[in-house]
């Protein structure tokens, strides 16, 4: 419990410092606007249509890109898993494409698909993709081989060894892979949003920085950020009622 | 057929269809020049690549150190001392999960449109997951061995010299290795989107006037240096750390650091 | 823990002649090894005085007492023989120097030629056998090893045991040695300490009189059958 103390604590205190410093003029407000004038923009932006709509446009294009990338990403990293010589084949070169920008790709996305709503989703598909593969890989790989063993020693087949050895074990790593994919997707959206687009919150973001409008930029900010660790604390919390077995 | 020949069969055929696709008309040049007009563009404005990767190279350098210099330090200390690491590992984990691109903005408000937004940004974005990943090799590192130590009567600096730092070795080089890697995505993207100089403008600059050969151009140099610097990196850390256990699981750069 | 102590030993009190093989035997958790850590001088004592050749040990002395641990704890980026050197390279005594007794350590536990392998590149008796051969490097007097053949499987823990014997038999060292396996503990002691379950306490003191130097059909012998038996009642006692 001390700890917990400890953390929110932690927490007042920079929330406090965010109020108070440039309030005071410590820091200068114009950089970085006080906590309650942001949060009150905050508000005031909620209830805007045009920020509405870029919201909704994001969501969507999270979701969209998220569900194209997960099944797509799940049955390669499966293959790449089960497989060991597509495994030796592509194996190295993947830790080869996570170290080169993907967002060198999105001129290309936008040679092809414009500036609209498609290039964004194949472009955080895109991205999303690899990570949902290597998670989804490593999460088959982490199946001791030792529970396969005894299942098939007593019989059981194809089917009921990954329904009944495979999904829970792998549980809670998939809701891993779900969370940090998540991440991912969100951060492709946003680059893309960012990048060429004339909708969505990551383009309100950015032109809002563009105009010097820092406490709009500042409330978009602190939305995504708060969306972004609700999403990851709630699926946090399901890992971990998943995996109380886990050591 | 062993599978290093099916890589690289794979690689020279890559290479042979940049070239040919566009030749035979496949995609349009817009899309995907020839490898050939490619090269070609970078050699008559050799000059001016140049001076952007350069640019690039600097913003990548400082950004690492930030990145790997704090993120080292902040996730040693973190990872060592109990207190601080239960306090503060699971902020930082919650953290990870806000996509730092949101930042980027309130960097150029604040430092403008050139290298410093770059800097500070492609820092913080490596940042953490260094510090994670620090962290997380830091506690690895077997108790018993200082116990050893003290027993043979090692005074408490000749511990550091002696047993921490060869024993974090390992954990620092994977720390650089994914600095570097990430600082480069870091510097990258944020010059694609706002800036006025860099490899990652090149790219944005050629596109809005649909020159193709040269974005591809600039994207060639991009892929190239994170090769080359993934390359580099692994070679050191095999030179250095041959005592490595052998066959780690598969974790790829950025998941890693979601310990 | 949660606040407050447990206490670990009881009423502990005992004397080690010097030159003898001494093992403390007793159940899993029972203080042997907070035993000998305070006797290494790695811990302090809550309670009471403990003195290693007339002085007490507050903190540990490498030229005085030499600890082997259970896991052989080699540093993985040393060669070894640069394992072996390490207690040596802390008091900087000249290289040379230290190369030779590395040396012939390396040679009185038997692994001459692999002292430019890596720890990964050994076997875990191998590895042991490093570990006692970086303890021994100093010439402290005494010796402590704590379960240092708990790791190994039974048929290297046998000949390993052999090997410590020897090599035990040409120095005159005083040797305290722990463990939980009953054969072991008669195989190789000249007395036997018994420890009880936590807090632990001696509760009895076994004089092991075997000729020496032993051999493995002495296991097979009614006395070697006695002593054990003797040892198991001792400890199932005090459990109940």
């Amino acid at each position: 419990m001390k700890i917990v103390f400890a953390r929110l604590a932690l927490l007042a205190l920079v929330l406090a410092a965010w109020e108070l410093l440039p309030r005071h003029g410590i820091v200068n407000p114009l950089l970085l606007p006080p906590l309650g004038d942001v949060l009150a923009m905050l508000g005031e932006l909620l209830q805007r249509g045009q920020v509405r709509e870029a919201l909704g446009v994001s969501a969507a294009e999270v979701l969209l890109a998220f569900v194209v990338a997960v099944p797509l990403g799940a049955a390669l990293g499966v293959l790449i898993a089960e497989n060991d010589y597509l495994g030796e084949v592509f194996k190295p070169m993947l830790f080869i494409v996570f170290a080169i920008p993907k967002s060198i790709f999105l001129p290309m996305f936008i040679l092809v698909f414009g500036t609209g709503f498609q290039q964004k989703v194949a472009y955080a598909a895109f991205t999303t993709t690899f990570v949902v593969l290597m998670s989804a890989a490593a999460a088959v790989e982490s199946v001791k081989q030792d529970y396969l063993l005894v299942a098939r020693s007593y019989g059981a087949t194809r089917l009921q060894l990954v329904s009944r050895v495979y999904v829970p074990s792998m549980m809670p790593l998939l809701l891993e892979t779900l969370r940090i994919s998540m991440i991912f997707n969100f951060t492709g959206v946003l680059i893309a949003e960012m990048y060429a687009s004339r909708t969505g919150i990551g383009h309100l973001i950015a032109s809002w920085g563009e105009n010097f409008q820092m406490k709009q930029l500042f409330a978009g900010v602190v939305l995504l950020a708060a969306a972004a660790i609700v999403f990851n604390e709630a699926v946090r919390f399901l890992e971990s009622r998943v995996s109380a077995w886990r050591t | 057929m062993k599978p290093v020949t099916v890589r690289r069969l794979i690689l020279i055929s890559m290479v042979i269809l940049w070239e040919w696709i566009p030749r035979t008309g496949l995609l349009p040049e817009l899309f995907l020049p020839s490898l050939s007009s490619t090269l070609a563009v970078l050699w008559k404005d050799g000059a001016i690549y140049a001076h952007a990767l350069w640019v690039t190279l600097y913003e990548v350098a400082l950004a690492m150190v930030i990145a790997c210099g704090g993120g080292i330090l902040a996730g040693a200390a973190v990872g060592g001392l109990a207190r601080l690491r239960i306090l503060l590992l699971p902020v930082v984990s919650s953290l990870y999960a806000v996509p730092i691109v949101i930042l980027y903005p309130v960097f150029t408000a604040w430092f403008g449109v050139g290298s410093e937004s770059k800097i500070a940004f492609a820092g913080i974005y490596a940042f953490f997951p260094v510090m994670l990943s620090t962290a997380a090799g830091i506690q690895t590192i077997d108790p018993q061995f200082l116990l050893a130590a003290r027993s043979m009567g090692a005074t408490l600096p000749q511990q550091i010299a002696r047993v921490i730092i060869p024993a974090s070795l390992p954990t620092i080089f994977a720390g650089l290795r994914l600095g570097g890697a990430l600082a480069i995505i870091g510097v990258v993207v944020s010059e694609m989107l706002t800036a006025a100089a860099g490899i990652g403008y090149l790219v944005t600059l050629n596109r809005t006037i649909l020159d193709s050969p040269r974005v591809f151009a600039a994207i060639l140099l991009i892929l190239l240096l994170s090769i080359a610097y993934y390359l580099l990196s692994r070679a050191v850390e095999r030179r250095f750390v041959v005592w490595q256990s052998a066959g780690k699981p598969l974790q790829p750069a950025a998941a890693q650091s979601t310990v | 823990m949660y606040g407050g102590t447990v206490p670990a030993l009881e009423n502990i009190s005992f004397n080690v002649p010097a030159g003898r093989f001494t093992v403390i035997v007793g159940p899993s958790g029972c203080g042997k090894t907070s035993l000998l850590m305070m006797l290494a001088g790695l811990r302090a004592q809550t309670q009471g005085t403990i003195q290693c050749l007339g002085r007490p040990i507050p903190q540990p002395d490498p030229l005085r007492v030499g600890v082997i641990f259970q896991e052989a704890s080699l540093y993985p980026w040393l060669t070894a023989l640069e394992n072996i050197e390490f207690p040596l390279s802390l008091r900087g005594t000249e290289k040379k120097e230290h190369r030779r007794r590395a040396q012939a350590m390396l040679e009185l536990v038997g692994l001459s030629g692999f002292g430019e392998r890596y720890p990964h590149e050994l076997s875990g008796g191998m590895k042991q056998r490093v570990s006692i051969a970086r303890g021994l490097v100093q010439d402290p007097p005494v010796l402590l090893m704590d379960e240092p053949f708990a790791a190994l499987d039974e048929q290297t823990r046998m000949t390993m045991g052999h090997e410590l014997l020897r090599i035990w038999s040409t120095t005159s060292k005083t040797v305290v040695f722990i463990t939980h396996s009953l054969t072991e503990a008669v195989y190789l002691a000249d007395e036997v300490l018994v420890m009880s379950a936590r807090p632990g306490r001696i509760i009895d003191r076994i004089h092991v009189d075997l000729p020496r130097p032993r051999s493995y059909d002495m296991m097979a012998t009614d006395v070697f059958g006695r002593l054990r038996d003797r040892i198991w009642q001792q400890i199932r006692k005090s459990d109940a």
